[in-house]
């Protein structure tokens, strides 16, 4: 075969390869360069940052000192039986009327270490002791946690906070989905 | 002219580097933002900031923060319980602030640096670290409170028991005295800084 490019078949193959190897790269890559950008969960995330700030600062609070619980005030919004007298919230009214949430789920609990393992457990109320114990504790009457269960399957956002209630650090989650 | 339509190598070349310059650009266009999944979303340095606020109000309420500033070794002038280098490394100090900064931040994947800084004789501010686990990263976090130091306030021993060497008598406290005409003996601000490991 006669020739009269100066060109080998070796030349055309590593040209093309080259040319093909990058092709098939950026294709490849463009999409995962867009990701960040496509619709995720951004109003969950914003609802359970608004709705946390929004309980440790406003809702829950004594004399507007933020991250001080009022103890009376977060009893009753836990739960329903208790009055809420003088409380910036009407416990009567479904949780998200309270907090302003229209469509979304929402689960408020309050977390603490009782038993000092490094992991944080529900807490629960002691009525006839007046204070907060464990929910594993038999003295345990009712739960401080608001609202439905988060599913098993599908992105949960959640929201902490640290705040003071009866002399303890507690975390205050915010579940939404 | 040329019959065989096969391209040259060079052309090959240039081809790609064309493609891959496109990229670049488009690389180069592109911006992240607060809200976009990374280490310096707002979401998450709203809530590591409420987080560090809220533990330093606690500890407030709780006197734990005034009795952690006090947790002072007179002895041997240097918090209780540190070796080497005067500040704790592994965690908060062994009191009940420290407790509180532990239970709030152990296992969650953030790590924490304290720092007190008061007036010192010459009417400049020091600041020194009680607690110091590394150089915060760019998105680092800080929250900070005063703690006002009366004369008659007294240090703390290191099983959190009140001694009664009151801080006017301690003589190698690390600040000093800043007013002898009233009660205060000085005001200091603790700043708890966080970041994400």
């Amino acid at each position: 075969m006669t020739r009269d490019r100066g060109q080998t078949t070796l030349d055309f193959a590593v040209g093309i390869s080259v040319f093909l190897l990058t092709t098939v790269a950026v294709v490849a890559f463009v999409p995962g360069m867009l990701e960040p950008f496509q619709t995720g969960p951004q109003e969950s995330t914003v609802i359970a940052d608004r709705v946390a700030t929004q309980l440790v600062e406003e809702t829950l609070v004594e004399d507007g000192k933020h991250y001080i619980l009022n103890g009376t005030c977060t009893l009753a919004f836990f739960n329903a039986s208790k009055s809420d007298a003088g409380c910036a919230f009407d416990n009567a009214r479904g949780l998200e009327e309270r907090l302003g949430v229209s469509n979304s789920n929402l689960n408020l609990s309050i977390h603490y270490d009782f038993d000092s393992d490094k992991v944080a457990e529900p807490a629960c109320w002691n009525e006839t002791d007046g204070r907060l114990v464990g929910c594993g504790d038999p003295d345990a009457d009712w739960q401080l946690s608001e609202n439905r269960v988060p599913p098993d399957t599908g992105s949960v956002i959640v929201g902490r906070r640290v705040a003071h209630l009866e002399g303890r650090a507690v975390e205050v989650f915010v579940r939404v989905w | 002219m040329v019959s065989r339509g096969q391209a040259h190598t060079l052309e090959g070349v240039v081809a790609s580097l064309v493609l891959l310059s496109g990229l670049v650009f488009a690389l180069q266009v592109t911006a992240v933002t607060p809200l976009s999944a990374s280490t310096s979303n707002q979401f998450i340095e709203n809530q590591q900031q409420a987080t560090a606020e809220g533990v330093l109000a606690t500890a407030e309420e709780t006197g734990a923060l005034e009795r952690a500033v006090l947790f002072w070794d007179n002895s041997s002038d240097r918090f209780h319980n540190t070796t080497g280098r005067n500040f704790y490394t592994n965690g908060g100090p062994p009191n009940e602030f420290g407790r509180m900064l532990n239970r709030t931040y152990d296992g969650t994947g953030v790590t924490f640096n304290v720092y007190v800084t008061y007036v010192d004789g010459s009417d400049d501010l020091t600041r020194i670290r009680m607690v110091y686990r590394g150089e915060p990263s760019d998105n680092a976090v800080t929250a900070s409170r005063l703690v006002t130091i009366g004369d008659d306030d007294v240090l703390y021993d290191y099983d959190e028991t009140a001694t009664n060497v009151t801080v006017s008598e301690a003589g190698d406290l690390y600040m000093p005295d800043t007013d002898d005409t009233s009660g205060v003996y000085n005001v200091v601000k603790v700043e708890v800084v966080a970041w994400r490991m």
